[in-house]
């Protein structure tokens, strides 16, 4: 079979300043026709210089230095802008990362489809227009009349990206590049994408680069996977193989760093060490060497050949002999470790009843002229307690309001409603009305690591701020400095860093020193919103931890939140589960794993791609996208995409909390008894064929 | 956002702190240098600047000194720029007039960029109804265009250096409010904003401990093109004769009279012309410099 | 979108009112006895009672204020304290349109121009051609107008004499050639002051939209180049530029005091100058709230113009 494309030992070099820099080094992948290949590597692999280098688009400042790259054997490193014109859009197509900002918000839906056909099969206006119609329907959109007459901007998400494959496959391309195409979607959304996706790949026989960062996906999608590290190819392999017995260190850590659900609370993850070289600085010998636990002194000096180790199978490394031969053994289990932490006890460390906000208050013109409230009830009536030593998850997709009911704790949002009780003492839900000593019990850890410090103070000026701030007594200069550095060590960063700039950290060591901050004070409860969700699989499995570690050493609470339930459960040992401004289900964490579970719950883990080609997903999948929180659907909030939906009284009726035993709770009008039994033999799912 | 201090990169905060500042004025001179144009647009005004502190007491002349038997002389060695139907040595009055168009629009935009940045950093960290009343007021006062309310200001209050001075400041100040209110906006749900205000900072250092750093590459940009601005508005005053007073010699005011007798004297036009010319590109040229230096794409 | 139009109709009324009120307020600062003033200082008690019984100064503040808006809306726009006391309103009106004449023309000259420079600014970021057009824009838009006006006046009108300008404009007969003639030289010199303004906005806005990731999906649709810049990147990145086209007009219409001043132009502004130099009240205001009025349209038309030609908030 000859493949659609194939790279040969292609190298991208990018002009910086003056110099020149490799970026991509001597990298070869083949990609056979209906395969879907995937591209996995962390932020700075490479990954997506390469897959839009495969369609010959590079950057301004970037060149290919060599090497060739062969579409149904016909070099594209020679042709012209003006030749490749006539290949792009036509037998190579992109699917891009960030729909929104991929399609022209100027233009309708059906004039940015059509131009394609158009241009390529001299299609008319009318013809264009009815086959941009047509693509649509095919694309499972609901309407497609009246969305081709739609901007950009007037549909969701998961929409959108349902348009640009639409318009990568009008004109039956010979390969697919898809560039991170869920990353930006909602895990239910993204489940629903990625099945649409790979039915409608197979259908039309194409071939399809699937780049992400998620091993998870690429697991479910891809029949064969590609891994880069600092710019190079490290292994290649039919899945399957990958995944069971990975044969390259890199590859193994990285697997072995996903946290999955339900290993147990007190495991550690095993971790990758250090960060990824930058572009200036790439290692001579191995790329991965300054990071492979298991590197020898030749890795450092001789870069490894890519060897061909059985069919379909290539790796980079000194040892990969050793390691098939189960000569080397690497640690890729999960880590038992001895519980240094009393137990979580009863006591409460935080109580909140009843809390509610909402947003939007009218604008001063609205109130003088009238018109709608134009409200959002972001959390509405919300009650959580957190146990001492112990850990609430707070689960939720985008508009779930799990961040702002955190934020409502901390009173960075203030509530409108709600009592809140810390230690045993009622707070105020207005920061000025808290003392110094409440807010030293309290801290967050925010999201985005490029924020969460001010990058004009270095990291020792931060520390030292909040210890003097919220210490309670005066400290002397070297008392602080003490302090400081105790705290850089208890993040496992050297004193080295607290004379740094944010500027010179990585995101995950910014991560690190944000944690630093909220333990400066001793804290209570820790908050900490999506701390992981922007950084590498690798780097969060150390983010996660020294988390762990935290909590057991200093015997601090947290509230984590986040999308990602498989992350949630590694810490949390209560979780709480939200949709449009209210918790569906609440319990211990191996409750909600099991049924019964809430409909929403259920659907939310069957979306969760599982790290292993081997497990099958389930096949819940939500259709629709969440109602806008303005606009609240009425009895139970998930009737619109519920599938266990039983009838009107789920559209009439507020469901009630059921019990089921062990203080785990579920708000669903399914008794049960009834959900245990059909969530143990899932429904048969009739999925349309999709064609194209 | 790490701009301003990139250029003292691997240096560390323990350097002493005039250390560190001239180690900053080295690299911001020779990232300017980069930009040749910039770098020149700089080092003139320099120059002027120095001319305005120094030119009374270099200037061979008085402003109004009357030199007996040198009405009308064409620009020699003796007079650079030449002399005007009084025998007034135009070296001289440009010279001496250098100080009020730098003081002036210097003070002005001084007092526009202070006032504003407070203004700006409280309502844009603030925000709520504060904001909309401040910034609708604000609003009200630039929807009338620039000249019109400096004549009706100036023709009720009278043509005086502090008159000019309230002038700008009222033109200028609600522009330099809405560019550091809507950088102010950028970062004020930044997460080193929220861990400030959860470890109880007051107002007065989150502002200006905080937020200030990082609103200081808008803010310089911003400082030079209203001064380039404050200059060409104090001219276009003294051209029509509502600038200062005679008989101190105002550049607008020395270009306006001089027309007159362009026929037989045109230095004394050109060279006050000229000035006013390089002062403003001058500064346009350095505005423009330290905007590559922040990478800053505000409005221009 | 009717919503929105009416949201800013709103607020076109209340600048105009909170306008009106701030330089009726400036107006009343003038200081000294403005009929002594203008009356000089022969005039009798009587004559001074009588002047200000004939223009309402008697009246209190806010019953003048009301006065004179209540007229000003009804087209009474009170009279000149000049001699004969003309009535203000043909005078201004006339004035607008010579000013409007001017506007016209700079608006012909320097819009397609600037884009022009402005987009070859940027699609050929940073070559020697970008970097020109940079400094001449950076440099013509620092030079007040009174230098570049009188540079034109010296250097074209009294130094080429066969192109016949004239050195001083006056208002255009209805032939092309008597417009080009008595109009291209203030017009070029408004438009020095527009040209790097717009042109530098310009550039940025292509720029901006350069890299924004649409441009790749046409360029990977296969679209030719010069429909990716002409389809896809201008029609977004012109936008602000429209924007600011729309507001210059309120410049051009009563800003250009100097220009006006320099080539001896009868337009509004020069109006407004004589005005303040004889305190003649009335005849300021007036020309004042036409200039302001004009400001707040163009200010409207900017926005209206802006979200007609972008699906983002025109289907809000
Ligand atoms: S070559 Fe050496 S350093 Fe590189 S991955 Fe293999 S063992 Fe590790
Ligand atoms: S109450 Fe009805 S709609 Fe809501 S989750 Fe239960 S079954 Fe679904």
């Amino acid at each position: 079979m000859t493949p659609v494309i194939e790279v040969n030992n292609l190298s991208i070099d990018y002009q910086l300043g003056k110099r020149w820099l490799n970026a991509i080094r001597d990298v070869s992948l083949c990609i056979d026709p209906f395969e879907i290949h995937g591209l996995v590597g962390e932020s700075g692999s490479g990954k997506s210089t390469l897959a839009l280098a495969l369609m010959r688009y590079l950057a301004g400042n970037a060149r290919i230095s060599s090497g060739e790259i062969l579409l149904d054997g016909e070099n594209l490193v020679s042709k012209s802008e003006h030749e490749m014109r006539q290949i792009w859009g036509k037998k190579l197509s992109l699917v891009p990362q960030d729909p929104l900002a991929a399609l022209n918000p100027s233009y309708t839906i059906g004039e940015q489809i059509a131009e394609v056909t158009r241009l390529h099969e001299g299609l008319s206006k009318q013809q264009a227009f009815s086959r941009a119609v047509e693509l649509l329907a095919k694309v499972k959109i609901a309407d497609p009349e009246a969305v081709v007459r739609r901007y950009p901007h007037q549909l969701s998400g998961g929409m959108q990206q349902r348009v640009t494959i639409a318009m990568a496959l009008s004109t039956q391309p010979r390969l697919l590049v898809l560039d991170e195409p869920t990353t930006a979607l909602d895990v239910t959304t993204q489940a629903v994408i990625l099945d649409l996706f790979r039915d409608l790949i197979h259908d039309n026989k194409a071939a399809a680069l699937y780049v992400s960062h998620d091993l998870g996906a690429i697991a479910q999608m891809c029949d064969r996977v590609t891994v880069m590290y600092g710019g190079e190819v490290m292994a290649s392999a039919p899945v399957h193989p990958l995944y069971a017995a990975p044969l390259h260190p890199y590859t193994m850590g990285l697997l072995a760093s996903i946290p999955r659900p339900t290993e147990g609370v007190e495991t550690r993850l095993p971790t990758i060490d250090g960060v990824a070289p930058s572009l200036a600085e790439r290692p001579a010998g191995c790329v991965f060497a300054p990071r492979c636990p298991v590197a020898l002194p030749i890795c450092f000096d001789e870069k490894p050949p890519l060897e061909t180790i059985d069919t379909g199978r290539m790796g980079k490394c000194h040892r990969w002999r050793e390691i098939r031969s189960g000569e080397l053994v690497m640690q890729t289990a999960p880590l038992e470790k001895v519980a240094t932490s009393l137990p979580p006890d009863d006591n409460y460390v935080l109580m909140a009843g009843g809390v509610s906000k909402r947003f939007g208050s009218p604008s001063l013109f609205r109130r003088l002229v009238g018109g709608d409230s134009g409200y959002v009830q972001a959390v509405d009536d919300v009650s959580v307690r957190v146990r001492a030593r112990s850990t609430l998850g707070l689960v939720g997709e985008s508009g779930s309001g799990k961040t702002t009911l955190a934020r409502s704790i901390v009173a960075l949002e203030v509530a409108d409603d709600g009592q809140m009780t810390l230690l045993d003492m009622p707070i105020a839900n207005t920061l000025a009305g808290r003392s110094q000593a409440v807010l030293r019990e309290l801290q967050m850890v925010f999201q985005n690591p490029n924020d969460t410090l001010n990058p004009y103070q270095t990291v020792g000026q931060a520390l030292a701020r909040t210890i003097r701030r919220l210490s309670g007594r005066a400290m002397i200069q070297t008392e602080i400095r003490a302090k400081v550095n105790d705290l850089l060590d208890e993040v496992r960063l050297t004193a080295e860093y607290a004379d740094r700039y944010p500027a010179e950290l990585s995101g995950g060591e910014k991560q690190r020193v944000a944690i630093a901050r909220a333990f400066a004070t001793d804290p209570a409860l820790v908050i900490a919103d999506e701390p992981t969700s922007s950084l590498d699989v690798s780097v969060q499995a150390v983010v996660l931890n020294l988390l762990k570690d935290l909590r057991a050493r200093e015997g601090a609470s947290y509230i984590l939140i986040s999308h990602d339930l498989a992350a949630v459960s590694y810490l949390a040992d209560w979780i709480a589960v939200m949709y449009l401004g209210q918790i569906v289900e609440e319990g211990d964490t191996e409750d909600v794993y099991q049924a019964p579970s809430h409909p929403y719950t259920e659907a939310l883990l069957s979306a969760i791609p599982a790290p292993d080609p081997t497990v099958q997903r389930g096949n819940i999948r939500l259709e629709g996208d969440v109602p806008s929180p303005r606009n609240v659907p009425s009895g139970c909030r998930f009737h619109t995409r519920c599938p266990r939906k039983i009838g009107a009284i789920c559209e009439t009726q507020e469901p009630p909390w059921l019990d089921a035993g062990g203080g785990h709770r579920i708000r669903c009008h399914i008794p049960i008894d009834e959900l245990i039994a059909m969530q143990s033999t899932p429904p048969d799912s009739e999925r349309d064929e999709v064609s194209l | 956002m790490s701009t301003l201090r990139s250029g003292v990169e691997s240096k560390r905060a323990s350097r002493p702190f005039y250390v560190r500042a001239l180690l900053a004025v080295v690299s911001f001179f020779r990232r300017l240098a980069r930009h040749p144009v910039s770098l020149v647009g700089t080092l003139l005004v320099i120059a002027f600047v120095l001319l305005a502190l120094f030119g009374p007491n270099i200037a061979p002349h008085r402003f109004d000194d009357l030199i007996r038997g040198a009405a009308r002389q064409s620009p020699s060695l003796e007079f650079p720029f030449g002399t005007d139907r009084l025998g007034r040595d135009i070296f001289s009055r440009v010279l001496w007039g250098a100080r009020e168009i730098i003081a002036i629009p210097g003070i002005a935009t001084a007092i526009s960029v202070f006032l504003g940045t407070c203004v700006g950093l409280f309502v844009g960290y603030y925000g709520g109804w504060i904001d909309e009343l401040i910034s609708r007021a604000l609003d009200s006062l630039l929807s009338i265009p620039a000249l019109v309310l400096a004549l009706v200001m100036l023709g009720t209050i009278g043509p005086s250096p502090v008159g000019i001075i309230i002038v700008i400041v009222l033109l200028y100040m609600p522009i330099v409010t809405r560019v550091i209110r809507s950088a102010t906006l950028n970062i004020r749900n930044s997460g080193f904003i929220e861990a400030a205000k959860l470890r109880g900072e007051s107002l007065p250092y989150i502002l200006f401990g905080e937020i200030l750093p990082s609103v200081l590459p808008a803010l310089t940009v911003e400082a030079a093109l209203r001064f380039s601005y404050a200059i060409f508005l104090t001219a276009s005053l003294g051209f029509l004769g509502l600038g200062v007073q005679p008989p101190s010699p105002d550049w607008g005011r020395m270009v306006s009279e001089s027309r007159a007798n362009y026929a037989r004297t045109p230095w004394e036009l050109w060279f006050p012309a000229g000035a006013i010319a390089s002062l403003v590109i001058g500064v346009n040229l350095m505005a423009d410099g330290l905007r590559r230096i922040f990478r800053y794409e505000g409005q221009f | 979108m009717s919503r929105y139009i009416v949201r800013r109709l709103l607020l076109l009324a209340v600048t105009m009112l909170v306008t009106s009120l701030i330089i009726f307020g400036l107006t009343q600062v003038i200081p000294g006895d403005v009929p002594r003033l203008i009356l000089g200082r022969e005039a009798g008690e009587q004559a001074l009672a009588d002047f200000r019984a004939e223009f309402g100064l008697d009246d209190p503040l806010p019953v003048q204020y009301v006065n004179w808006l209540g007229g000003f809306v009804t087209g009474d726009w009170g009279r000149s304290f000049t001699s004969g006391n003309p009535a203000v309103r043909p005078l201004v009106m006339e004035r607008l349109g010579n000013s409007m004449r001017l506007a016209t023309m700079t608006l012909i000259i320097s819009v397609p121009i600037s884009i022009l420079l402005g987009v070859l600014a940027a699609l050929w970021e940073d070559s020697w051609l970008d970097n020109l057009i940079s400094v001449l824009s950076l440099s013509v838009v620092g030079l007040p107008e009174f230098v570049t006006g009188l540079l034109l006046i010296n250097g074209i009108a009294l130094g080429i004499k066969s192109l016949g300008l004239p050195a001083t404009s006056s208002v255009p007969d209805g032939t092309l050639e008597d417009w080009i003639r008595q109009l291209i030289l203030p017009s070029l010199t408004a438009t020095f002051v527009l040209l790097g303004y717009i042109a530098r906005l310009t550039r940025a806005g292509v720029l901006d939209e350069l890299k924004k990731p649409y441009v790749r999906t046409a360029t990977l649709k296969g679209l030719p180049y010069h429909v990716v810049i002409f389809k896809h990147v201008l029609r977004n990145a012109l936008l602000p530029t429209i924007t600011v086209i729309a507001l210059s007009v309120g410049w051009l219409i009563g800003g250009l005091v100097v220009i006006e001043n320099v080539y001896n132009y009868p337009g509004l502004g020069a109006l407004m100058v004589d005005a303040v130099k004889q305190k003649n009240l009335l005849m300021l205001q007036a020309i004042v709230m036409v200039t302001i009025f004009f400001f707040a349209l163009a200010n409207l038309a900017a926005d209206l113009l802006y979200a007609v030609l972008n699906p983002r908030i025109r289907l809000e």
